[in-house]
Order: structure tokens, then C-alpha cells, then sequence
């Protein structure tokens, strides 16, 4: 196959899933998962743009890129090396996963990454992608897709920055693929200006024993609805999934979690924290399938929303279909409240004013997920910035 | 699957449905409304409201969740939506099949109410009982009617009342209900009075109490309180394929509404049933709910917390059995006042291919302020072969709250099986001890006679559940 | 015959467990490596030894859990073999298994579900009244409240409780040979000695019954007498001996029995 071919497969393929798009009907408001967000919101119309493409966004990478293949996706397409990875994976989640907005993003998509590590290639210092808008309004659609080979491992912090002070709408999507026994260990880090409206839309499949940590921290942007699957495909795969949603004055959030458990001794733990400040918004739904053939399956969820303004607002929406009683194990927890009173009152017996004291009580209650940032500045950075948000500094 | 009422069913009774006094084609018209209505003698208010309940059901759609592909099946135009029923014929003992005869013997059902359950008597024969307990009741100005009586003699409360909690325009089946309503129950009780014994269905069964689309009505005045039973645990034969049921409750200033139902329709019937209490200042509603039966079910008995300090509670029991069985039940709890608590408690039973849904919303509106609610939803599935899913919704507008939400999908641990094995019991016993364990928090609510009933049908449905 | 009656009081103790060079693998993993150890009716043995010996594999084993897999040997009772029964059938031959970990059965009652086992190992003789007096007697004994009979079985129980409670099973059971896992961790020195008073009066009350004593510390034995002390390290007895023998680890630890020979039969 030569260049020029891989450019028309290309071109194909956003040709197709133009029309695929143009055919799919916005989601009405009742439906599945569109409860608490307005479609239209996310909808762009594509006469607005001058080629078939939207905004680019810059990207940067930093850290010990030996043994880590990294670059713009459009450019590995174009790769003689990388063409064969690209053709078996590019749109095999959108595919399987058929959705209007991920098919927008299909058809128009020009920035995001491709990531790729060959077989039993172990990278331990953490690897830092950023995209940023600089420069880009209105609207850009991206598109990463990250491939570890077997053996492989990484840790991947994934930053995404758009400081714009006018309205953007960003649609990004993220293809994941782990080969047996790899292992990602990767944090995404949304750092939007109020100005932004985003749809992000990622799916990970998991070969046997690979293994997945998703850190997922969610501080800016004015609606953000984010759409994270994990498909446990063979035996001994497992998902962690850590979130953080922190939210103030008119923000939205709206953010879903799928794990499915389609073999054998495959395991799953997700723990998603939700802080409300101001008239932020949070609605989280959570969905946990356990087919029939995943027998001895360990599955654990857990939302908790906390509500540090009267009007504030939480929705959660767990949800469990078991199609197997041989699991290990298998449930969740909700809980939705405001500040512990005990727990305010022992600090304040300590010396601590209220103020203190509940800034102590938040930054706990975000603890578990931020500790799992793999990167110790980007720890800090993040821990500065949700000061910020809560007011302390 | 169209739905076949008088058509040949699965338990082979054999209906003449010739000698039916009135009996309405087949399909839903306005003529069909307003000769029921009429037939019934009914006050305008009432042919009027059921007109527009009609017009409303033409128009709602379909619910778009729960097994919509179940839900599809249903063919409106193949049900007859009215059986005059006091003219209606008894079938013959001879032809009540064997196995359910059967399992009346086993749980002990007495020799009359076998006869009404299986469709055989017109009558449960307990005129005695019942007289005593309407002379008690009358003392204390207790009403306790059928809905059509009802309306009857006091139209005044009815019309006060009526389709003020579940509107019409509530869900499609609701509308249907509300257009075409025959039967069900009617209660009043007055200010700061107790009805200690609870009030049965049983008591004053008429055909009509078992109908297809029966309206219950119950209004606790300021500090009364009443525990109302419905249905039974032996098995309720019906032809009609659809039973769709508006059950409203209210609870004014420190009231108490217990209202317990167990339902085990044949499993050739969608039970869809719209059930929803309002609770005042400092009252108290508990829907105790068990699923045995029935083809489809989709029943949330729903409370409205209206008042300070009122109090919900919603145990939700379900037994999904075989692979022709989908229980789709849970309850909805909406905190629209300070200082409000709910419990819910939801217990599932999956086996043999059946599936089993907790459904469940649970709303605080902003300024219900110092709400306590916790949700518990456990799933125990038998076997391989069935399926469990629990679908909350939890909308939080208030931040002084505290909720808690927990729910848990497992199978029986071989752990516990042999701790019970080692003490002498068989797997069987060992099994049904711990389903018996798993339902207990429902059934130490039931009365006794209950209690025993629901256990000895758990037993029968777990047998041969083991190899 | 197990009993035979010598003379006035005297009474020969004849077999009523014995093991023949068992293995038990747990998925695929061998545990025990070719037991041998015979019991006699009245006997009390004690087994010793850490963590990870293979000592709750041994109990779980002998009751017939389904986890456990013999690959060969044998177990006999009262010279039958008994490897492939299920566990309630070999409590109907009397065994007894007080589990180190009791597990907690919500929604049972503790007397509902000894009046089932009870009527499932003796048949429905007792009436419920009578049922009630035995079982708060014994209760007593054990200086646990009569209003846990109407609890759910081992829920909420703390520790101590939970292991009264299986005393407490034994004692209603009235099983042959009493396999006591650990049934003194946990305890604090009062329940303690309750518990091991329970179990000598039963055991006096039966004098026929042999007891299996798993066990960690010297300490239960100070109110138990065992008859013989065995030494458990990495699935084998390897070392037999009297009471002088738990003394003896009390002191020394297990590290100068490590690497000994298995006991042969």
C-alpha cells in the first residue's frame, strides 16, 4: 500500500463517517444518557467550516521519549511504519460503539496523537502529552489513538488545555487498545477556560491480564460531558478508574462510566468523586455489565457527591445488569451529602477555623484520586489548582 | 403475541362466555367508555373524566425504558376493557388443572378461597367475618368500600380526592385505567382513629376486587392510621392478559398508611401498575411490595413527601422465575419538604433464567433541607442462566442532605452453604434457608398467615432448584 | 462397635476417626502432603501449629468441604470411609466442625436454624417447647443471652460472641468428634474460660466424644487436656507427643521442628 492509498483510505473514512453522521439523529432528551445534557449543546454545523477540518491543536511532549513512538495521528498516517497499527485500530471503538458525536468527530477530526509501544517495551518515567488551543475558536475535533503492544507499559498524563476566552466547543475522541499483559497507567487531565463545551468520548479494550488505571480530573470548561468505556474483553483484564469532578459556579458536568466484563476473572474498581461549589451541576451514571460469560468477575463501584453550596446539584445514576451469578463480587455505593459535622467539629477542636477545616475535609475527600496522579509536579499543579477553585489561595 | 382474553390460555378453564351479561368488543372506543360509564350510573364528573383519560391514552406514547420489547407486544385492540361481572359465570372446579390444585393444597389455602382463586366462585364465603368487621368499622366511621360503591355513596371525598395523585396524564397506562376503571378498593378513615386489624381485600372480594384496571383510593385524615392487604400469595389465575391498576394514597397530618400487597399473577399477565402515596406533615406511608408472579411487572410505588417530618419506606421483594418472567420493580421517593426520611429496601430473587430490575428515583427538591434517605438494593441470583439489574437514579438539588446508596448483586457463597451443610442440612434446605434469610426483612412485616404463606410458596418455587 | 463397656467404669476407647496418607490439593495447590493420625472415641487430640501449616485445610477437609480435593488417602469413620460424603452427611454421622471464621446467615434466627439442623441430624423428636428449655440451658452455660436466639445467625456478632456461638451448636448437636478450629483466637481471658469449660462439660457429660483442637497458643490447653499434642508444618504432623509437647512450643517456638520427617502411619 503506498501513501497516497493510506490518504484516500483516509479521506474514505471520513467521507463515510460524514454521511453515517449526517444520517444519525440527535439523541432526544429522554434517552439513555442524555437526561441532564442538552444535544444541541454539542452540535456543530459543519457548512461553519471553511475545509473539511477543524481547528488544530498544538502538541507538545515531554519526558524520555526512547522506546515511545509519539506524534500528531495525521502524520503516522502518512508513516509507512505505522500504517498497518493505524488501518487495524483507528475507528474500531467508534465502530463498535456507534454514536452521532463520534462520528461527527470522524469526519472532521485534524488534531490529537497517536501513541504506540512495541511489544514488552516497559517505559517507567511518566510521558506528558498536551494539546492546547492556542489560537483555535470555535470548534476542533480530536482524535488520539494509543496502541500498547504485549509486555508494553507506560505511564501517560494527558493534558488538555484551552484557555480561550470565547466560546469553544472541542469533540474529542480517544481510542485505547491494550494487548495481553500491558499495562497504561494514564491521567487525563481537562483544563478548560469557562468559555468551553466539550464531548469526550473514550473507549479502551483490554486483552487478557492488561491492565488499565485511568485517572480522570475534571476542573474547567462550562458543559463537559465525558463518556468513558472499558471493554474487558479476555480473562484477567482489569480497570481502575479514579475521577475527580470539581465544580463552581455555572459549570456542568455530565459524566458517564461503562465497564463491561466480557471474560473470565476480570476485575474492575472505580471510585468517582464529585465537590459542588456555587451552581455547578454534576450528573454521573455509572453502568456495570457483567455478561454471562464472566464468571468469577470482581466489580466495585463508588460515587460520592459532595455539596459545598446550597445551590449546587447532584444526580447519580449507578446502574448494574448481571447476566452471571458467579461473580466475586459486585456492587455499588452512592452517597450524597454535605460537609460532616463530626468530622468539621474534631478539626475545629484542633484550633482550625471552619473555613480550614473544611478546606481539609475536601481535599481529603479528593485525596484518593489525585495521589494517583503517576507525576509528582502535575500532583502538585493539580492540588494548586483545585486550592484555587475552593478559594484558599 | 397478541393478548387473548376468552381465548384459549394456558390453564385450559373453560370460560362460556356467551351467558356474559355485557361484555364490550374487543378494542378501546369512546362508546365503550361511556357505556361503562353508564352501566355504572356514574356522575357526570366521572363519564367526563374518563373521556379525557381516553383521549390521553390515544395520545401518550409507549414507555420508552424499561423491557420495551415485552411492552410492544401488548395489542390494545385485542382486550375486552369491560365484563359486566356480576353476571359472570362460574367456571367448574373439575377443570382447574391438577398442579394448581396442587398448590393450593400445599400452602394451605382454604377450601373457599381456593374456589375464588382459581376463578371457580364468584364469592369468597366469608360473609361472617366479614359483617363483624363492617359493623366494627362503621362504628368507628370507617369507610371501606368497593371504588364503585364508593363513588356511589359519597361521592363528595371521592371527588375531593380522586385522581388527584396519579393526574391522568401521569404514564399511558395510568390514562387507561383512568378511562376504563372497574373495582378496587375504597377506604376512609376519620380523624385519630386506628384501624387495628388489617383491612383484606379478602374481605369483601367481589369479582370486581380482582379486575383488570380496579382504582383504590385511601384517605387517612389528621392522626388516623390503617394497614391495608392486597392480593394473596396463592397463585391469582387470570385470563386477562393485562392488569393495570392506579393505587393513590393519602396521608394527611400525622396519618400512617401501611399498604401491602403480594402479587403472584399467572404468568401470562402484564401487571402495570401505577401506585403513589402523598404523605403530609408528620405522616407516615409504607408500601410493603412483593413480585411472585406475572409475565411482565412494572410496579414503583412511589411516596410524595409533602410535609415536614413525613416519612416514606418502600420494601420492594421480587422473585424473577424462569426464563418467561421479568420483574422490573423498585419505588421512587420525591423529599419535596424539610426534615423528610425514606428508607428503601429493595430484595431480589433471579433464577432459572429469570430477570430481575430494581428501578428507582429518588428527588430532593431544593429547600427539602436535613433529608435523610438510605437505598439498599440487594440482588441474589440463583444460577447462571438469569439476570439482575438495578438501574437508581439519585437527583440531588439540596445540599443539607444525606443519602446513601448501596447496592449488591451476588449468588448464594459455597462458603455459607457449607457452614450450613456442615450443621446437617441438605443443600436444598440449605439453599432455601438462606433465600428464607435473604426475604426476611419483608416477610417479618407480613401478618402471620402471610408469612407462612409466602415462605411455603418460596419453598415450592425452590424446588428441583438444586442440581 | 465403638463402645465397649469393660467392666464397671471402664471403658476402652476403640477408633472413631482415622487417616490414612492423605492429600489434598486446594485449585491444583497440595495443602497436605500425606496425613496419617488416628483418634479414638473419648480421646482429646490437639493440633498445633503456625499460620499456613495446612491446620484449617485439615479441619475443612475431615468435614467434606467442597473446595478441597482428596487426590489420595483416606479418612475413616468409624472404619468407613467417608471421603466422598457431603458435609451434612457426615454430620449426620456426627462431626462436628466449629469454624474458626463463622459465617453470618441474615434473616435466619439462631433458633430457627438449630431447631432445622437439629431436626435434620435427630429427626423431629423434640417439641418446640422442649427445643426452647435445652437450648436457653445451654445458653446459659454459656453465659450467652436468650435474646440472641431470636437474632440472625452471627450477624453483628463481634468476635467472642461468634465463637460462643459455635460452642454453643456443638453443645445442641451433640456431635461424636467435636473439630474445634482455633475456637480460642479472639477471645479474651474470660470467654476464654468459658469457652473451654463448655466444652469439658460436654465433653464429661459425653465422655465418648473425642475433640479435635486446632489451635495456635498453649493457653486453651492449660483448661483442656489433650491426650495428644500434634505438631503441623507444611501440611504433615511432624512431630506427636503428650501434653508435655505444647509446653515444649510454648517455650521453643516451631523453628527446631522445620525440615523433620512427616510422621508415617
Amino acid at each position: 500500500m503506498t501513501e497516497v492509498l493510506v490518504d484516500n483510505w483516509l479521506e474514505e473514512k471520513k467521507r463515510q463517517a460524514k454521511t453515517a453522521y449526517e444520517n444519525c439523529p440527535i439523541p432526544d432528551k429522554v434517552s439513555h444518557l442524555w437526561k441532564y445534557s442538552d444535544p444541541e449543546c454539542f452540535e456543530y454545523d459543519l457548512k461553519n467550516l471553511p475545509v473539511c477540518s477543524s481547528g488544530k491543536l498544538k502538541l507538545s511532549v515531554s519526558g524520555n521519549l526512547n522506546n515511545v513512538v509519539i506524534m500528531e495521528l495525521s502524520e503516522a498516517y502518512k508513516n509507512e511504519k505505522y500504517k498497518e497499527l493505524i488501518l487495524k485500530y483507528f475507528g474500531k471503538h467508534t465502530e463498535s460503539y456507534p454514536n452521532r458525536l463520534a462520528l461527527l468527530n470522524e469526519s472532521i477530526w485534524s488534531s490529537g496523537y497517536f501513541l504506540c509501544l512495541k511489544k514488552n517495551q516497559k517505559v517507567e518515567e511518566p510521558i506528558t502529552v498536551k494539546l492546547s488551543s492556542d489560537g483555535v475558536s470555535d470548534f476542533c475535533a480530536v482524535r488520539n489513538l494509543i496502541v500498547l503492544e504485549e509486555g508494553s507499559s507506560i505511564n501517560l498524563i494527558d493534558e488538555i488545555v484551552a484557555e480561550n476566552k470565547t466560546p469553544l466547543l472541542i469533540n474529542l475522541v480517544s481510542e485505547i487498545f491494550l494487548d495481553k499483559n500491558s499495562k497504561l497507567n494514564y491521567a487525563n487531565i481537562q483544563l478548560y477556560s469557562k468559555e468551553v463545551t466539550s464531548h469526550n468520548f473514550q473507549r479502551a479494550k483490554l486483552e487478557e491480564k492488561s491492565e488499565l488505571t485511568n485517572v480522570f480530573i475534571a476542573l474547567g470548561g462550562k458543559i463537559s460531558k465525558v463518556d468513558l468505556g472499558a471493554n474487558l474483553s479476555k480473562s484477567h483484564a482489569q480497570v481502575t478508574t479514579y475521577g475527580i469532578v470539581l465544580g463552581d459556579n455555572n459549570q456542568k458536568f455530565d459524566h458517564h462510566t461503562t465497564v463491561e466484563h466480557n471474560a473470565p476473572y476480570t476485575k474492575s474498581d472505580l471510585n468517582f468523586r464529585v465537590a459542588l461549589k456555587g451552581k455547578a451541576r454534576s450528573a454521573y451514571t455509572g453502568n456495570l455489565k457483567i455478561s454471562h460469560e464472566a464468571i468469577k468477575s470482581d466489580a466495585h463501584q463508588e460515587n460520592r457527591n459532595l455539596l459545598l453550596s446550597a445551590d449546587a446539584k447532584a444526580e447519580s445514576i449507578p446502574e448494574l445488569e448481571i447476566l452471571t451469578n458467579d461473580v466475586t463480587r459486585c456492587n455499588h455505593g452512592v452517597t450524597v451529602g454535605q460537609i460532616d459535622k463530626d468530622q468539621l467539629y474534631y478539626l475545629m477542636t484542633r484550633g482550625l477555623e471552619q473555613g480550614e477545616a473544611e478546606q481539609i475535609i475536601i481535599e481529603g475527600f479528593l485525596e484518593p484520586t489525585l495521589s494517583k496522579i503517576p507525576d509528582k509536579a502535575l500532583n502538585e499543579e493539580v492540588s494548586l489548582r483545585i486550592k484555587k477553585k475552593l478559594g484558599v489561595v | 403475541m397478541a393478548l387473548e382474553l376468552n381465548n384459549e390460555y394456558q390453564y385450559g378453564f373453560h370460560d362460556s362466555e356467551e351467558n356474559y351479561a355485557f361484555k364490550s368488543t374487543r378494542g378501546l372506543t369512546k362508546e365503550i367508555v361511556l357505556s361503562i360509564s353508564k352501566m355504572k350510573n356514574e356522575p357526570k364528573w366521572m363519564t367526563e373524566f374518563r373521556l379525557k383519560a381516553l383521549e390521553i391514552f390515544y395520545k401518550k406514547p409507549m414507555p420508552k425504558w424499561g423491557n420495551t420489547g415485552l411492552l410492544a407486544e401488548i395489542d390494545f385492540e385485542n382486550i375486552f376493557y369491560y365484563v359486566k361481572s356480576s353476571e359472570k359465570q362460574e367456571k367448574n372446579w373439575e377443570d382447574v388443572p391438577k398442579e394448581i390444585k396442587n398448590t393450593f393444597d400445599r400452602l394451605g389455602i382454604p377450601e373457599a378461597e381456593r374456589k375464588f382463586l382459581a376463578g371457580v366462585s364468584a364469592q369468597y364465603e366469608s360473609e361472617v367475618v366479614y359483617h363483624s368487621l363492617r359493623e366494627d368499622l362503621k362504628k368507628l366511621g370507617v369507610l371501606f368500600l368497593d371504588m364503585d360503591s364508593g363513588l356511589r355513596e359519597h361521592p363528595e371525598i371521592v371527588k375531593k380526592y380522586f385522581a388527584t395523585i396519579i393526574p391522568s396524564e401521569d404514564n399511558k397506562f395510568a390514562a387507561l385505567n383512568s378511562a376504563v376503571w372497574s373495582g378496587g378498593s375504597f377506604i376512609y378513615v376519620p380523624p385519630n382513629t386506628n384501624v387495628e386489624i388489617p383491612l383484606q381485600a379478602y374481605f369483601r372480594i367481589n369479582t370486581e376486587n380482582m379486575g383488570q384496571f380496579e382504582r383504590t383510593l385511601i384517605i387517612a385524615d389528621e392522626g388516623s392510621s390503617v394497614h391495608y392487604i392486597e392480593g394473596c400469595t396463592a397463585p391469582t389465575y387470570s385470563s386477562d392478559s393485562l392488569h393495570s391498576a392506579v393505587v393513590e394514597l393519602i396521608a394527611l397530618k400525622n396519618a400512617k398508611i401501611r399498604y401491602t400487597t403480594i402479587q403472584n399473577w399467572s404468568k401470562n399477565v402484564y401487571n402495570l401498575v401505577t401506585k403513589r402515596a402523598v404523605a403530609h406533615e408528620g405522616a407516615v406511608v409504607e408500601w410493603l411490595d412483593g413480585n411472585m408472579g406475572s409475565k411482565l411487572t412494572m410496579k414503583y410505588p412511589s411516596i410524595y413527601l409533602v410535609g415536614e417530618r413525613a416519612h416514606g419506606e418502600v420494601v420492594s421483594v421480587a422473585l424473577a422465575s424462569g426464563s418467561d418472567q421479568h420483574q422490573d420493580a423498585g419505588a421512587k421517593i420525591v423529599h419535596a419538604a424539610p426534615n423528610t426520611t425514606s428508607v428503601i429496601t429493595s430484595k431480589s430473587i433471579s433464577r432459572n433464567g429469570g430477570r430481575a430490575t430494581y428501578r428507582g428515583l429518588l428527588k430532593v427538591h431544593k429547600g427539602a433541607f436535613n433529608v435523610k434517605s438510605t437505598v439498599k438494593c440487594d440482588a441474589l441470583m440463583l444460577d447462571e442462566k438469569s439476570r439482575s439489574d438495578t438501574y437508581p437514579t439519585m437527583e440531588i438539588d439540596e445540599k443539607g442532605v444525606q443519602i446513601e446508596h448501596e447496592a449488591t448483586v451476588s449468588k448464594i457463597e459455597d462458603e455459607k452453604l457449607f457452614y450450613l451443610m456442615s450443621r446437617g442440612l441438605s443443600e436444598e434446605q440449605a439453599k432455601l434457608m438462606i433465600v428464607n434469610g435473604f426475604m426476611e426483612p419483608f416477610v417479618k412485616e407480613l401478618p402471620m398467615e402471610y408469612a407462612v404463606e409466602l415462605n411455603r410458596l418460596i419453598e415450592l418455587e425452590m424446588e428441583g432448584a438444586v442440581g | 462397635m465403638i463402645l465397649e463397656i469393660l467392666g464397671e467404669g471402664i471403658i476402652k476407647m476403640t477408633e472413631l476417626l482415622k487417616i490414612e496418607n492423605l492429600y489434598v490439593k486446594i485449585d491444583e495447590k497440595e495443602i497436605l502432603h500425606g496425613l496419617n493420625l488416628q483418634i479414638n472415641s473419648g480421646e482429646v487430640h490437639a493440633v498445633m501449629g503456625r499460620n499456613g501449616s495446612g491446620k484449617s485445610t485439615f479441619s475443612n477437609t475431615l468435614m467434606g468441604h467442597p473446595a478441597y480435593k482428596i487426590s489420595s488417602g483416606q479418612i475413616s469413620f468409624d472404619k468407613k470411609a467417608i471421603n466422598d460424603l457431603k458435609p451434612n452427611d457426615r454430620a449426620k454421622l456426627g462431626l462436628f466442625l466449629g469454624f474458626q471464621y463463622p459465617l453470618s446467615i441474615p434473616g435466619v434466627t439462631v433458633a430457627n436454624f438449630l431447631r432445622q439442623a437439629n431436626k435434620a441430624l435427630k429427626g423431629d423428636s423434640v417439641s418446640p417447647r422442649d427445643f426452647r428449655k435445652l437450648l436457653y440451658e445451654k445458653m446459659d452455660d454459656l453465659e450467652i443471652e436468650h435474646a440472641f436466639a431470636t437474632r440472625y445467625v452471627n450477624d453483628g456478632f463481634s468476635g467472642g460472641e461468634k465463637k460462643r456461638m459455635e460452642i454453643l451448636q456443638m453443645a445442641m448437636l451433640e456431635p461424636r468428634l467435636a473439630i474445634l478450629d482455633e475456637p480460642d483466637s479472639g477471645l479474651d481471658i474470660d470467654s476464654l474460660k468459658l469457652v473451654a469449660e463448655s466444652i469439658n462439660k460436654y465433653k464429661q457429660k459425653n465422655p465418648l466424644v473425642a475433640i479435635l483442637l486446632v489451635t495456635h497458643y498453649q493457653r486453651i490447653l492449660d483448661y483442656i487436656k489433650p491426650d495428644k499434642v500434634h505438631v503441623f508444618i507444611d501440611g504433615n504432623i511432624v512431630e506427636s507427643g503428650g501434653p508435655e509437647l505444647a509446653l515444649e512450643l510454648e517455650k521453643k517456638g516451631y523453628d527446631w521442628l522445620t525440615g523433620k520427617e512427616a510422621i508415617k502411619a
